[in-house]
């Protein structure tokens, strides 16, 4: 089935184009197309993962997009493509079920199905483009879709002001890609990326330095990495299924999956900086996530820190570590959003502070909730564990100091979304719990198979997952990046400091020995940092309004009374001098006649003195 | 063949002008069936020109022979594009005049009598022809600025006139240097005479050259009679103007100066980017400080007309396939976006931004649309604004890899100006001037709206076909300075 991989992102193309054109007058905006072409899309993607098992390896021949051989485009799979078709077409299509309930008498609904069977299409379109130009045109596409969603319920003048930063942000990133992919044109005369695969290792360095920083300055914004993370918590204006499945389990694994799928591009130099940028964005989202009161937007600076996780990986070499926590984040992160979505669907809040003791109200999304938590927390023996510490390993073995970040960014994700479980299932019932009641079972079946996704995915490890990711790598890479010996300091360090991060939130928040009020008063400064998330928002504001707006401001006027103004002078002065000239208009017909003739003459005279042959 | 290309439209002209005694409808309906008729001529010119036949030149015949002057004409790819180009943008504009009560005789009669001299430009082998089609083509837009525009239109026609009469005149110019020198106002002759004439004189007539087109194109800071032009002109004439007018300019640029004169095009190559990059920028700052829709799409064409040229300057395969590439999309792109500005005027009388909002509650075909348009106009890809870029890009960057850095550059803030007047105009709470919109379609506003956005998709998807097909002439004018 494999050669019929192309097929994969059509179907989605299929529902988008009928949902637009009928979706109209159909039940829930044809949601239920998008179910159909996406749940085919998606047993499409198993039988050819299924195929990779065999094979390893497909490449088809292509078609020349731009009528020249270097932008041919055509479709590779290979395990690290199997990975993510997995993670899109599977995630995808429980979401798209979901949806069902989750959007169900929304007024917009044939819009949404139809962006999401797009955003879907151009996703699976990503994974096995095989060619850089492919990758990107996809790679916009999914920014639109993420665009267009977020700024779904766009009559909110927060949720149009989200989109558009969202886009304006990752175009950021996305120009740096596109340069990165204009330098290794102009040195290699390709964008096919086998064949640049093929001819790096015997290139200068320095050219794959750069061209590797680019592309991975595509991915810091795509994948929210500091400092391009600040469009992330605001696209939580979207709604919750588009969080999860957009925003936690696909889009934003783009930048992660770009610099895995262009691994053998990065140099030891370019490494350096992607693992430390990783490591940054890990840390700082962590300590934003612990101070955040919005349900929604804990969870996504929990993304971002988990991305940071996943940057990290891949930069201190640790390639099959960083896509083993991609798979499972990608399970872990869509249970804790649509079980939020559930509770925000209940209670019509998504302030912590209004929710309180749910886990009576809602079993099963507290259950769902719990598992998403237990496995991000890194607590043996569910699947967050295993992949948190091979990453741990791999940074141990690279780099002390970064160690020591990473860690303590562990720490943090189990103080957080401990934290967040406790304050909203636990305690006493606030007013607005207080109807709440469970969600419809199109919505809890979907949390149920997340669940097991969750709970189980981390044992893939056991059966060669390593081994299998590495095989998209050239062979020599890969044997250098092979699997070492885990040291069990790490492994224990690692569970003490979930426990650690655990025991002292259950201490605040589950029986309130330490007072959080009191530690939020003791370190004033520090909490007041973390709220205004370390005034970066206000930074890139200042530079939009006070460098970008003024600039145009200015420049709008130099043109308006300057330019403008001495044309106009001109003008004036052509007029007067005008005034002389209107002297021959005498107006009388007679006189004309004898200027034209004149001219006419002179232009015969002039023609036969020059010969004029023709 | 190709000579009922200028002859149709002509006939349309005196066909609809004679109509008017009539009324409007027919007046009109003359006016639609003679740009059908040209553009399925135009189809046809492409199908002989895809099976092969000769056509450059396809007619070549002495007219005045005093003077050296011959009717000459004939197409290669690029000239091919832009006449179906004009064919099928003023399919676009007759159906945007659908509505025009005013001297709808004369009105269509200026019209068609434009398309006759834009087929001209395009089609003219010679350069004394080129030059009569050429102002042939000005002096309609004048009278349709003045007689049909909005209400400081004697100013902007006047200033049009002027200015691009200007730029003319230095044209002019240089074209009597060429014909001195050579004797003969032919192509062909002209261009066997420069290949043995000496760089100084080949320097003067360039840059006299370039300064007549540069005022068309416009480039930064000969551009000033533009915003002016086409916010105050109707809209059918400002889509003509910013669709097809400008690529007058940047088709002399590459007929004229590149082709005729290749080796000075190369010594100034350098500069003359520098110029554009300016202009791309200049512009684009400019665009996010209007607060009118259609100024901001005017500088914006401005901006984007920048990036057709730094294609041309690339002097590179791939950047002069973009910038051809360019001048199709764009037309298309921008008649678009005109075409909309139109219906906002028409349905909520308005196009300042701050007074819109909400838009696409009250008139969603209208403000999806315009998403649309937007998104293609920022260069979105998977339509057909982003495969020029891409090609431009590409190619700047094997000649000029530091301009090609600063001109993606540019790209967030194109992104910037539309996606704020979106945020502002189309989404967030609906206004009150919005609230009174009509959200009604009728079908000479759907069919040419969706006709183009097909197009732009297509071109977008696909471009393959097209590309190879401009690729010929590319290939050509690469080979002069002995690139492939």
């Amino acid at each position: 089935m494999i050669e019929y991989a192309w097929v994969i992102p059509v179907l989605p193309v299929i529902s988008f184009l009928i949902i637009l054109l009928f979706g109209g007058r159909m039940k829930e905006g044809g949601g239920h197309v998008a179910v159909a072409f996406v749940g085919m899309s998606m047993l499409l993607s198993l039988l050819t993962i299924r195929d990779v098992f065999q094979v390893g390896r497909y490449e088809s021949e292509g078609i020349a997009w731009l009528g020249i051989e270097a932008l041919r485009f055509g479709v590779l799979v290979d395990p690290l493509a199997a990975v993510m078709l997995f993670v899109v077409s599977f995630v995808g299509f429980l979401i798209v079920v979901y949806s069902l309930g989750y959007m169900h008498g929304d007024p917009g609904v044939q819009r949404y199905y139809a962006e999401i069977s797009l955003f879907i299409a151009s996703m699976l379109a990503l994974v096995i483009a095989n060619n850089l130009v492919f990758l990107f045109i996809s790679w916009e596409l999914v920014g639109l879709c993420s665009y267009l969603l977020i700024g779904y319920w766009y009559r909110k003048p927060s949720a149009a002001s989200a989109a558009k930063k969202a886009f304006l942000v990752t175009r950021v990133g996305d120009i740096l890609l596109l340069a990165g992919i204009l330098v290794l044109y102009a040195n290699f005369g390709t964008l096919n990326m086998s064949e640049l695969f093929e001819l790096a290792p015997a290139a200068v360095p320095a050219t794959l330095t750069l061209a590797s920083l680019l592309l991975f300055g595509g991915a810091v914004g795509k994948s929210a990495q500091f400092p391009l993370h600040v469009w992330l918590p605001d696209a939580m204006e979207g709604p919750t299924t588009v969080s999860a499945l957009i925003h936690a389990a696909t889009m934003v694994k783009a930048g992660v999956y770009l610099v895995a799928r262009t691994y053998p591009l990065f140099t030891p130099e370019s490494l350096f900086v992607v693992a430390w940028i990783g490591g940054i964005t890990a840390l700082i989202a962590a300590t934003m996530a612990v101070v955040m009161t919005d349900l929604k937007r804990v969870i996504a600076y929990s993304t971002v820190s988990h991305l940071g996780f996943m940057t990290l990986a891949l930069g201190v070499g640790g390639f099959a570590a960083g896509i083993f926590h991609l798979l499972n984040h990608s399970f872990f992160k869509a249970l804790l959003f649509l079980s939020a979505g559930a509770v925000i669907h209940a209670v019509h809040s998504q302030d912590i502070r209004d929710m309180g003791g749910l886990w009576r109200r809602m079993p099963i999304t507290g259950t769902a909730f719990f598992i998403g938590a237990w496995s991000l927390s890194g607590l043996p023996p569910w699947s967050g564990f295993w992949s948190k510490d091979e990453i741990l390993a791999s940074v141990y073995d690279y780099s002390t100091a970064l160690f020591a970040v990473a860690a303590l960014a562990a720490l943090l994700s189990a103080v957080y979304i401990s934290r967040l479980f406790f304050i909203v299932f636990t305690g006493k019932e606030s007013e607005a719990v207080r109807h709440a009641h469970e969600a419809p079972r199109v919505m809890t079946v979907p949390l149920i198979i997340l669940s097991v996704g969750a709970l189980f995915s981390g044992f893939v490890t056991f059966a060669g997952f390593g081994e299998f990711v590495l095989g998209s790598l050239p062979e020599e890479m890969a044997e250098k990046l092979a699997h070492h010996e885990t040291s069990s300091l790490v492994v224990l360090l690692s569970i003490a400091l979930a426990v650690a991060g655990i025991g002292v939130t259950a201490l605040t928040y589950f029986k309130p020995v330490i007072s959080a009020e009191r530690v939020r008063t003791t370190l004033k400064p520090l909490h007041s940092l973390l709220v205004h998330r370390y005034y970066l928002d206000h930074l890139y504001l200042f530079f939009a309004t006070r460098v970008v707006r003024d600039t145009s401001t200015v420049i709008n006027a130099v043109d308006a009374y300057f330019i403008d103004g001495v044309v106009n002078g001109v003008g004036r002065v052509t007029a007067r001098a005008g005034e002389l000239l209107r002297r021959i208009q005498t107006g009388v017909t007679q006189d004309y006649a004898a200027w034209l003739l004149l001219g006419a003459s002179l232009l015969l005279i002039l023609a036969r003195l020059t010969g004029g042959a023709a | 063949m190709l000579a009922y290309l200028v002859l149709l439209p002509l006939l349309g002209a005196l066909g609809s002008y004679l109509g008017e005694r009539y009324g409007l409808a027919r007046a009109r309906s003359v006016a639609l069936g003679t740009s059908l008729l040209t553009a399925l001529l135009s189809v046809l010119v492409l199908q002989r020109y895809l099976g092969g036949a000769e056509m450059f030149p396809e007619q070549s015949q002495v007219w005045i022979s005093d003077f050296g002057i011959g009717f000459i004409l004939g197409v290669d790819a690029m000239s091919l594009s832009l006449v179906l180009l004009t064919a099928l943008l003023y399919v676009v504009a007759v159906l945007a005049s659908w509505n025009i009560s005013t001297n709808p005789g004369r009105y269509f009669g200026l019209l068609m009598t434009m398309e006759a001299g834009l087929m001209g430009v395009f089609l003219a082998l010679d350069l004394f022809l080129f030059y009569v089609f050429w102002e042939i083509v000005l002096i309609p837009a004048f009278f349709l600025i003045n007689g049909w525009g909005g209400e400081r239109r004697s100013y902007a026609a006047m200033k049009v006139l002027i200015y691009t009469h200007l730029g003319s005149l230095f044209m002019f110019i240089g074209i009597i240097m060429l014909y001195l020198k050579a004797g003969s106002f032919s192509f062909f002759a002209i261009s066997d005479m420069l290949s043995a004439a000496d760089a100084g004189f080949k320097s003067l007539v360039f840059l006299l050259l370039f300064v007549g087109f540069a005022f068309k194109i416009p480039l930064v800071p000969f551009h000033t009679w533009l915003p002016d032009a086409y916010t105050e002109a109707p809209t059918p004439v400002t889509i003509l103007l910013a669709g097809l007018l400008s690529k007058m300019g940047a088709y002399g640029l590459l007929r004229l100066g590149v082709t005729l004169l290749p080796e000075t095009f190369q010594s100034y190559a350098y500069a003359i980017a520098l110029l554009a990059l300016v202009s791309v920028f200049y512009a684009a700052f400019t665009a996010l400080a209007q607060r009118d829709i259609k100024r901001l799409v005017a500088f914006s064409s401005v901006s984007h007309m920048g990036f057709l040229v730094l294609g041309i300057a690339s002097f590179d395969f791939v950047g002069i396939s973009g910038a051809i590439f360019q001048m199709v999309s764009h037309g298309l792109i921008v008649a678009l976006l005109f075409f909309l500005t139109g219906m906002l005027v028409e349905k909520v009388g308005s196009r300042e931004i701050p007074r819109l909002g909400g838009l696409i509650t009250r008139a969603p075909f209208l403000g999806w649309v315009l998403v649309f348009a937007s998104l293609a106009s920022l260069g979105l890809p998977g339509l057909s604004g982003f495969v020029a870029e891409l090609s431009i890009l590409l190619g700047l960057f094997s000649t000029y890899p530091f301009l090609a850095y600063l001109a993606v550059l540019s790209l967030p803030l194109t992104a910037g100006y539309y996606l704020w007047m979106l945020q502002r105009s189309t989404f967030g709470a609906t206004s009150e001037l919005v609230e009174g919109a009509r959200g009604d379609v009728r079908w000479h506003e759907a069919v040419p709206v969706l006709l183009l956005v097909v197009l732009i998709t297509l071109l977008g998807l696909y471009p393959a076909p097209l590309m190879e097909m401009i690729g010929s002439t590319s290939r050509e004018i690469v080979a002069l300075i002995g690139g492939i």
